[in-house]
Formats: structure tokens, C-alpha cells, sequence
């Protein structure tokens, strides 16, 4: 069971993932109910449930109608945050790294993303210390790349060198806020 | 040798520029390609030896262009581009090229936009393995009759 399961449908959270992360992208009907997987009429009514509740904005063009997610929604931080834990960021992060997870003893984004001052443009930055290198780690990344649609940054850190006292940029890493993907890579591997 | 039709298709496009070819001159990349990988084995900072084993892929990288009588357009992304096409025509595998990209666009990263993170001893190690791959690969080809 993943953590949203208990607050969303997993068609919303799939319109979660996608609207959530970015307000300035705008959905065609079609594309948002592809990537919602539900049937198309309970898709288009979940939809129109979103936008009648202030969550979706429409704006019609022509005969075509594009939604996107609304920024004022009063909690619009707060369940893009859950978005970016889960279905957004991390859960896609966590698929790619699945098949390393028994080699991986932290893996968290900082940055722009974990401070939540993000844009649709920003880079993820990934931090990983465990017994990994390069060569296995990046294929995965790319995948999740392309998936995201945002650049991912990637810094890898052996546990010895992570436990360094000594080095100022490890040491602010691991003070700085982090968003955590343990818990999705865990669940990704069960 | 003929070149591979991508070398073409990329001069159409402007990504690559006609070059002239020297022997003496390709010989010399690879000599400095070569001298930065024995460097990059000396004790040093990760940060000095992945740009020490950078440089030596691009020496590498500039070496089969001139052997293909091609070099980088002058606008922005050519070197990439260029990165890219040698890698795959050296036969370099699937995650070495997915490094190399990675590493390319780090340098870029730590060179032109953000200092921080700082490159670290993975991206060094996996910069120095990847000239290692690239350099015999080279040297066969611009040997090659």
C-alpha cells in the first residue's frame, strides 16, 4: 500500500502526479484521462469534480478545453507537497532505483525541490550514498528522466565518505531539507 | 575510410563543420588524451581528476572528428552533440554512454552554472573508466588503414 492510497483513488492520484507539480502546465481533456487509466466516464466527472471544487482551472480554447492546476486552491502547497512525496517525484524516482535499492542506504532530492521554491524547469537533485556507481545508476536515471520531463542531478557518496565530519558540502547536505525517498524505494523493491 | 553517414547527416544540419585532417595533428590529440589518463593516476582531488580525465575524452573526441575531417559547429550543443557521436560509433556500451552524457552535462553544470554539489569520487572514477574504454577504441580506428 503506498501512503496516498488512504486519502486518494488511484486515478487521482495519477491526476495528482501529473496536474499537481507543475500549475503553469495546461492538460487536454484526452491526455488527462489517458493518463488517469480510469473509464472515460468516471475520468470526466472526477475532472469536473476537481474544477468545480477550485482545484483545476479551465480555460477553453476554441472548442477545446485545458486544465491545469490551480495555485490559489487554498490547499494547493499542502497537496502538492503530498504529490511530490509520493506520486509526483518520488514514486517515479523510486521505480528507477528498485532494482538497486539493496545497495542504496539513503537516497533523498535537496534543493529546489525539497525546499519547494521549484519550477517546471528546475533540476532534481538526487543525493545516494551506498555501494553504487555511476555506470549502474545513470541508465536508471534516465528512465525516470524522461518520465519527469526534469533534468535529475545525481550525487553519489560512499557511506565513508558520507560520515565525513570534515567536509562542508556533505555536512550541509545533510543538514539542509531533503525530501526522503527511502520509504517509496522500500515499497518500490517489496 | 569512409565515414559513417551520420558524420553527413550532422554536417547538413550544421552540427558539424568541414575540418581539415593531419596525422601528425590527430596523433596529437591522442597523445594528449593519453598523458591526461597517466596524470589522472597521480594521488589529486576528485575534482582535478575528473577534469584532467574530461579533457583527455574530448582530446579523444576531437581526434576522430579530424579523423573524419569534421569538428563541432561553433553554436551551443555541438560539443554534446559531438560527445555523443563519437561515443556511440567507439562502440562505447549503453551505460557508459548514459555516464558520459551525465558527466558532460556535470562539467557544464560545475563549469557554468553551479559550483555546488561539487563533483565527488564517483564522477571521477567513472570520467577516468570512461576514457579508459574510449582510448583503444580511438587508437584503433585512427590507425585503421
Amino acid at each position: 500500500m503506498q501512503p496516498l492510497d488512504v486519502l486518494m483513488s488511484p486515478a487521482e492520484q495519477r491526476l495528482a502526479g501529473a496536474v499537481l507539480l507543475d500549475p503553469n502546465r495546461e492538460f487536454g481533456t484526452v491526455e488527462l484521462l489517458d493518463r488517469m487509466g480510469n473509464s472515460r466516464s468516471a475520468g470526466s466527472a472526477l475532472l469536473q469534480r476537481w474544477v468545480d471544487g477550485g482545484l483545476l482551472r479551465e480555460r477553453r480554447v476554441g472548442n477545446q478545453r485545458r486544465l491545469s492546476a490551480n495555485p490559489e486552491f487554498l490547499l494547493f502547497p499542502e497537496l502538492r507537497r503530498m504529490a511530490l512525496k509520493t506520486v509526483g517525484l518520488a514514486q517515479p524516482l523510486a521505480r528507477a532505483l528498485a532494482p538497486l535499492a539493496t545497495r542504496i542506504q539513503q537516497a533523498f532530492v535537496v534543493g529546489s525541490v525539497a525546499q519547494g521554491t521549484d519550477t517546471s524547469s528546475s533540476d532534481v537533485d538526487l543525493v545516494l550514498v551506498g555501494d553504487l556507481n555511476l555506470f549502474d545508476v545513470s541508465p536508471a536515471l534516465d528512465a525516470a528522466q524522461l518520465e519527469l520531463g526534469r533534468p535529475i542531478h545525481v550525487n553519489l557518496y560512499a557511506p565513508l565518505e558520507w560520515a565525513s565530519d570534515t567536509d562542508p558540502v556533505i555536512g550541509a547536505l545533510r543538514e539542509g531539507p531533503r525530501l526522503d525517498l527511502m520509504e517509496a524505494l522500500h515499497a518500490e523493491a517489496r | 575510410m569512409p565515414r559513417p553517414a551520420e558524420y553527413d547527416a550532422l554536417l547538413k544540419i550544421g552540427s558539424f563543420k568541414p575540418a581539415a585532417s593531419s596525422p601528425a595533428s590527430i596523433a596529437q590529440f591522442m597523445r594528449t588524451a593519453q598523458d591526461m589518463l597517466t596524470a589522472t593516476a597521480a594521488p589529486m582531488p576528485d575534482s582535478a581528476r575528473f577534469l584532467l580525465a574530461y579533457e583527455g575524452m574530448f582530446n579523444v573526441v576531437m581526434a576522430v572528428l579530424e579523423f573524419h575531417e569534421v569538428r563541432p559547429g561553433d553554436a551551443g550543443g555541438h560539443r554534446a552533440t559531438a560527445i555523443q557521436r563519437v561515443a556511440a560509433d567507439l562502440q562505447l556500451t549503453a551505460a557508459q554512454q548514459s555516464v558520459l552524457a551525465r558527466l558532460h552535462d556535470m562539467r557544464n553544470r560545475v563549469t557554468y552554472r553551479a559550483p555546488l554539489p561539487p563533483i565527488g569520487k564517483a564522477d571521477a572514477d567513472a570520467m577516468q573508466a570512461v576514457l579508459q574504454a574510449l582510448l583503444p577504441a580511438a587508437q584503433a580506428l585512427v590507425t585503421s588503414p
